[in-house]
C-alpha cells in the first residue's frame, strides 16, 4: 500500500490567556493586541495529532499549510513537531485582508499544487476568529467531500469512516478518498510533542509561498478576492457595577435568597 | 538572561514548560508534603524522550547535548526541585554506563532505562564525606570471573526505589600505598544488597535519599565501569559534567520560581488598600530577584555552551553553581520577607522554595568546593 | 471578486434546524429577526422559510404565525438524516430559486457547514455568528464578534448577494405568533448534479436527552468551572439546578476534566449562548470564551475565592468566598423552602 498522503492546515492565534489585554485603540480605531504571543490553534494541535496516528498505522507523508506571517516559523514547527514532514507557508501582503472566502481559496490553490493528498484536516475553527467557516469552504473550493465537527476518523483499505456531530447526534459516514475533515477534541488524545519530534521538525523541508509562486487569481486573494469588508470594530458596551456580599456565610446566603426572589425564579408556594 | 538559545532549545522549553504545568506543576505540593519521589512520571518522561536526552539517536536516545538538558532540568525544577534532582541522578547513571559501561552491560541496562523502567542511583559518597574521595572505606574485590562487593553509601539519591545502584569503592592499593578507586554496577535484586535508612531532609523532598548497605555482593566482571581505576573519573567528570549543571539548573528553577510567585503574590494582595506591587518595597524585592534571576541564567547556560572544554567549563560551572545556588537562598528569603506572615503558610510555595535552595547548596559540591575550584582555576 | 448585479436580489430567506416536533426555538428566532429587518427596508422585501427534511410540510404553518412570508419545502427521504453534500446542495439550489438579498442561517452544526460552503458556491459574502443586524443609511451591517466576543466588528458585504449570515440560537428574539397569518408553500425539487458520490450515510445515532432541561432555554442555569474541583462536587450543582428545575452547564476545562459528559451543556465559544433569567457562575474565572455564551441574563450570580477574578466583572452580585462553604447552606435552605 502507498500510505496516506495527509495535508494538516494550521493556524497561529493570538493566546487565549492574553484576550483580556486585547483592546480598540480609542483614537485610531485599530486593534491592540498588546503583545499576545502567538500560538498554535488549540484544534488544530489536534489535527495534527491525528494525522500522525494515521500515518504510524498506514505510513504515508504529513504536509503542514499555513497561511501566515512570514514570524510564524516556531508555532509552525511546534505542530510539525508531532511527525510532519515538509511545511509550507503562505505569505504575502497581497493576501492581507482576506476573509474566509479568500482565506479558504489560497490554501486550496496551494494544496491543488502540492498534491494530491487523501486527506485534509483543519481544526473545525479556530479560537480567534471562530467563524467555523474555513473547513468547508477549503472543500468546497477543491470540489472535495467535507464533514465538520469529526470526532472520530479512521482509514480502512479504501475508505475513511468518519463520525461526526449533526444537530441531532452522530453521523457516521463513508467517504472515498480524497476529503477534508474539520476535526474536534475528540478526534485524538491531548500530547506532547517528543523531543525527537522536535529534533526533526527544524530538518524537514520548509517552504513560503508567495502569491506569484501560486500562480493565483489575482481577483480571489487578500481583500480583493473577499465579498466581506469589515467597517469599524470597537468593544462591547458592558462591564456592569458588581455588588460584592460580604459577611459570614449565613449571612451571604441570606442576600442571595432575597436577591435570587428579587428576579422572579422562585416559585412561591 | 540568556538569549541565544536554538530554534530547537527554543523549542524543548516550550514543550517540556507546557509537560511541566500538567503533569508536575499540580502535584509538587502534595509530593513534598508526602515525602515521596513520583517514580510513575519515569515512562511518561521517558515518552517524551526526556530521560537520557544525550544518548546518541543510534542507541535509542535523542541525541540531544547538555543545553538542551539543562533546560528540561531548570523546567522541572521550577516546580519540583526534588523530582529534578531524582531525574538528574537518574540521568548521571545513564551517562555513566554510556561512556563506561562493556557493551554487554549497555545492551542489558540503556533500552530499559531509556523507557522508564528502570530507575538508577549512583552511590559515592561515605560517612567520611563526598569530597574525601580516595578514603572510602567500601570495597571492590576482584576474583576469577566475578567480584564481591562490601560496604556502605550513604546520601544515595533514588534510594529505596532504585533498581541498581553504581558505586565506587577501593579494589586494591598502588604502590605509592594510595587507594584504587573502581566503579560498578550493583543490581538492587542481588543477595547482600539492601537500603538502610531514608534520610527526612528539609528539602528536596519529592526524591528519596538514603543509605545503601552491601554485603558481598557477586556480581560478573563486566559489570565493572571501566578498567581498575576508573573510579575518580566515573564519578568526578560525570558529575562535573552531568550533576554540577543539573545543580545549577534547579538552583535557576528555584529562582525563577522565586521571581514568578513574588510577581504573582506582590499583585493579588492588597495592602493599604492597594496592590502589594505599588510600594517600593515590594518593587524593590522583586528587581533584585529580577536581577538575580537574568544573571543567574546567563551564568548557567553561558557555561553549559562550553560543554567539551572542560578546561573552560568546570571553572566556569563551579562558579556559577556557586553564584546560582546563593542566590536561590536569597531570593527565596527576600520573597518571604515581602510576603510577610503569608510567607510562612503552606499554601504558598515559598516556604518550600526556601528549603529546596538551601538542599541544592551541599549537593554536586557545596559552596565552599564550588569555591576553591573556581578560586584555583583565576589563581593558576 | 466579480461584481453581480445586486438589484436582481430581493427578501430574506431564513434557514434553521428542526426536529421532529416542529422548527426550533433557534429558527423561529431568526424569523423575528428577519421581521424586524423587513420592517426597516424602504423597498418590498419577502421573508421566506426554509425546510430541508422528509416530511416537514406540516411545520408550515408555523412558520407563517412566526412572521415567514413563504415556506420554501426541499422535502423527501433521502434528506431524512443530515448529509453535507446533499444539504448544501438543498441551501443552494434555495438560494438560486428565491435571490434573496440576505440570508439568515441559525448556527448549529450543519447550518454553519452548509452555509460556508453555499458562500463558496454562489462566491458570496458570510459573516459568522453575528450579534446584530441593522440597516446603516442603506448598508446593511452584519456585527460579528472576534476574539471570543472581546472584540466587536462591523461587515459588509457591498457587492454580491446574498448577505449571508450565521446567527446562534438565543441571539435573537422572536416575534409574537400570529395564528391568522398564512403564507405560501411552495415545493422545490433539487437535482443534486454536485452531490459527492462518495459520501455514505452508514449510522445516525440522536442524543436522548430530551428529558433535560435545554441550557439555551432554561430559566435558571447554574454554571460550573474549574474552581469545582472534582466530579463528587459536580452533583452539588445539580443539586441546586434541579431546585430550580434550571440547567447546569460548564466551561471548557470542567468539560475537559470529565466531570460532566455534556458536551452540549458548555456555555461560550463554540458551546451554547443561554440568557436565562438567573446564572449562577460557581468557581468559573470569567475567561472570554466562556462569558460570551452569557447573554442579558437578568441577574448574575458569581462565586469565585479569588476577589479579582474577571467573572465580577460580568456579574449583578458577586460572592469571593470558597464555593463550597455557600453552596450546601444555599441548597438547604432552598430545600427547606420546598419542603414548607
Amino acid at each position: 500500500m502507498k500510505g496516506l498522503n495527509i495535508a494538516v492546515c494550521i493556524k497561529p492565534v493570538p493566546d487565549p490567556a492574553y484576550y483580556d489585554k486585547i483592546s480598540v485603540d480609542p483614537k485610531t480605531k485599530r486593534l491592540q493586541r498588546a503583545g499576545a504571543p502567538a500560538m498554535l490553534n488549540e484544534l488544530d494541535r489536534y489535527a495534527v495529532i491525528r494525522a500522525a496516528e494515521l500515518k504510524q498505522q498506514h505510513g504515508g507523508s504529513i504536509t503542514l499549510f499555513s497561511m501566515a506571517p512570514d514570524d510564524s516559523r516556531e508555532t509552525l514547527l511546534e505542530a510539525a513537531a508531532y511527525g510532519a514532514d515538509a511545511i509550507v507557508l503562505l505569505s504575502d501582503r497581497k493576501f492581507a485582508g482576506a476573509d474566509t472566502l479568500a482565506t479558504a481559496y489560497t490554501l486550496s490553490e496551494a494544496i491543488a499544487a502540492r498534491g494530491p493528498y487523501d486527506l485534509i484536516l483543519t481544526g473545525n475553527e479556530s479560537s480567534d476568529g471562530g467563524t467555523n467557516q474555513v473547513s468547508a469552504q477549503l472543500g468546497e473550493w477543491l470540489q472535495i467531500p467535507h464533514v465538520l465537527h469529526v470526532r472520530s476518523i479512521d482509514y480502512h483499505q479504501d475508505h475513511f469512516v468518519v463520525s461526526a456531530a449533526s444537530d441531532h447526534g452522530v453521523n457516521t459516514y463513508e467517504v472515498t478518498p480524497p476529503m477534508l475533515c474539520g476535526v474536534t477534541r475528540q478526534v485524538a488524545q491531548k500530547q506532547y510533542q517528543t523531543l525527537r519530534g522536535i529534533k526533526y521538525s527544524t530538518r524537514i523541508p520548509y517552504e513560503i509561498l508567495r502569491a506569484a509562486d501560486l500562480g493565483a487569481d489575482e481577483d480571489r486573494i487578500g481583500d480583493a478576492g473577499s465579498p466581506t469588508k469589515a467597517g469599524a470594530i470597537y468593544e462591547p458596551p458592558q462591564q456592569k457595577e458588581v455588588r460584592m456580599l460580604t459577611g459570614t456565610a449565613d449571612e451571604i446566603v441570606e442576600q442571595l435568597l432575597l436577591e435570587i426572589r428579587k428576579a422572579g425564579v422562585l416559585q412561591e408556594h | 538572561m540568556f538569549e541565544f538559545f536554538s530554534e530547537e532549545q527554543k523549542l524543548v522549553r516550550k514543550t517540556i514548560h507546557a509537560f511541566v504545568e500538567d503533569t508536575i506543576a499540580p502535584f509538587a505540593k502534595q509530593w513534598d508534603e508526602q515525602d515521596t519521589c513520583p517514580q510513575e512520571l519515569w515512562p511518561k518522561m521517558a515518552a517524551l524522550g526526556m530521560i537520557g536526552s544525550f544518548i546518541p539517536e543510534s542507541e535509542g536516545g535523542v541525541g540531544f547535548g547538555l543545553t538542551e538538558r539543562t533546560i528540561m532540568i531548570e523546567e522541572i525544577a521550577r516546580h519540583s526541585a526534588g523530582l529534578a534532582i531524582a531525574f538528574m541522578t537518574n540521568d548521571i547513571t545513564i551517562a555513566i554506563i554510556q561512556d563506561f559501561a562493556s557493551q554487554e552491560l549497555k545492551d542489558l541496562y540503556l533500552p530499559a532505562l531509556l523507557k522508564g523502567e528502570k530507575i538508577g542511583s549512583f552511590a559515592v559518597t561515605e560517612w567520611t564525606g563526598g569530597s574525601d574521595f580516595s578514603n572510602q572505606s567500601s570495597t571492590i574485590t576482584a576474583r576469577d570471573d566475578h567480584y564481591l562487593v562490601s560496604g556502605q553509601k550513604c546520601f544515595v539519591t533514588n534510594a529505596r526505589f532504585a533498581d541498581f545502584a553504581i558505586i565506587t569503592g577501593v579494589e586494591g592499593t598502588e604502590a605509592n600505598g594510595r587507594n584504587i578507586i573502581s566503579a560498578v554496577l550493583v543490581p538492587a535484586e542481588d543477595e547482600g544488597f539492601t537500603w538502610g535508612r531514608v534520610e527526612h531532609k528539609i528539602g528536596m523532598k519529592s526524591s528519596t535519599t538514603g543509605d545503601l548497605i552491601m554485603k558481598e555482593i557477586r556480581i560478573p566482571s563486566w559489570y565493572a565501569m571501566g578498567p581498575a581505576g576508573s573510579g575518580a573519573r566515573v564519578a568526578l567528570q560525570t558529575i562535573g559534567r552531568y550533576g554540577r549543571s543539573a545543580m545549577t539548573a534547579i538552583a535557576v528553577g528555584i529562582l525563577r520560581g522565586c521571581y514568578e510567585e513574588s510577581i504573582s503574590f506582590a499583585k493579588q494582595r492588597i495592602i493599604y488598600g492597594k496592590p502589594l506591587s505599588r510600594l517600593y518595597t515590594a518593587q524593590s524585592i522583586i528587581a533584585q530577584n529580577r536581577a538575580e534571576y537574568e544573571a543567574s541564567h546567563a551564568m548557567l547556560y553561558n557555561a553549559v555552551s562550553l560543554q567539551g572544554h572542560d578546561r573552560k567549563y568546570l571553572p566556569r560551572i563551579s562558579s556559577a553553581k556557586l553564584f546560582c545556588a546563593e542566590a536561590a537562598v536569597r531570593a527565596a528569603k527576600r520573597s518571604m520577607d515581602m510576603m510577610g506572615s503569608y510567607g510562612l503558610l503552606d499554601e504558598y510555595p515559598i516556604g518550600r522554595y526556601l528549603r529546596d535552595a538551601l538542599a541544592v547548596i551541599p549537593s554536586g559540591g557545596t559552596s565552599h568546593i564550588m569555591s576553591i575550584v573556581a578560586a584555583r582555576d583565576a589563581l593558576s | 471578486m466579480q461584481q453581480q448585479e445586486t438589484q436582481k436580489y430581493s427578501g430574506i430567506l431564513v434557514y434553521g434546524s428542526h426536529n421532529d416536533e416542529g422548527p426550533s426555538e433557534g429558527m423561529l428566532e431568526l424569523l423575528g429577526e428577519a421581521g424586524r429587518l423587513q420592517r426597516q427596508m424602504d423597498r418590498p422585501c419577502r421573508v421566506h422559510a426554509l425546510l430541508i427534511g422528509d416530511d416537514v410540510q406540516r411545520f408550515a404553518p408555523e412558520l407563517g404565525w412566526n412572521g415567514a412570508d413563504e415556506v420554501i419545502c426541499i422535502e423527501g427521504e433521502a434528506y431524512r438524516d443530515y448529509r453535507p453534500d446533499l444539504y448544501i446542495d438543498a441551501l443552494e439550489a434555495a438560494i438560486e430559486q428565491v435571490k434573496p438579498e440576505i440570508a439568515l442561517i441559525l448556527a448549529t452544526v450543519q447550518g454553519s457547514e452548509m452555509a460556508s460552503s453555499a458562500a463558496v458556491r454562489l462566491r458570496t459574502g458570510l459573516a459568522a455568528h453575528c450579534v446584530e443586524l441593522r440597516f446603516d443609511q442603506d448598508a446593511y451591517v452584519q456585527v460579528v464578534p472576534a476574539f471570543a466576543g472581546k472584540i466587536l466588528g462591523d461587515i459588509y458585504c457591498p457587492d454580491t448577494r446574498p448577505q449571508m449570515a450565521t446567527i446562534k440560537k438565543g441571539m435573537f428574539e422572536r416575534a409574537e405568533v400570529d395564528s391568522r397569518r398564512t403564507c405560501r408553500v411552495r415545493m422545490l425539487e433539487v437535482v443534486n448534479s454536485r452531490a459527492f458520490d462518495p459520501i455514505r450515510l452508514i449510522s445516525s445515532v440522536r442524543d436522548q436527552k430530551t428529558e433535560d432541561v435545554d441550557i439555551g432555554s432554561a430559566e435558571v442555569v447554574i454554571g460550573g468551572g474549574l474552581g469545582i474541583g472534582s466530579k463528587e462536587h459536580w452533583e452539588q450543582l445539580e443539586q441546586l439546578a434541579s431546585l430550580f428545575h434550571g440547567a447546569v452547564g460548564c466551561t471548557r476545562p470542567a468539560l475537559d476534566q470529565g466531570w460532566t459528559e455534556r458536551e452540549d451543556s458548555m456555555i461560550g465559544t463554540s458551546g451554547a449562548v443561554i440568557h436565562p433569567a438567573l446564572y449562577m457562575s460557581i468557581g468559573i474565572s470569567g475567561a472570554a470564551h466562556h462569558t460570551c455564551g452569557i447573554k442579558d441574563p437578568k441577574l448574575h450570580i458569581a462565586i469565585n475565592r479569588d476577589p479579582h477574578a474577571a467573572i465580577f466583572a460580568t456579574a449583578d452580585i458577586g460572592v469571593a468566598e470558597e464555593w463550597d462553604t455557600i453552596l450546601p447552606l444555599l441548597i438547604d435552605r432552598l430545600a427547606q423552602r420546598k419542603e414548607a
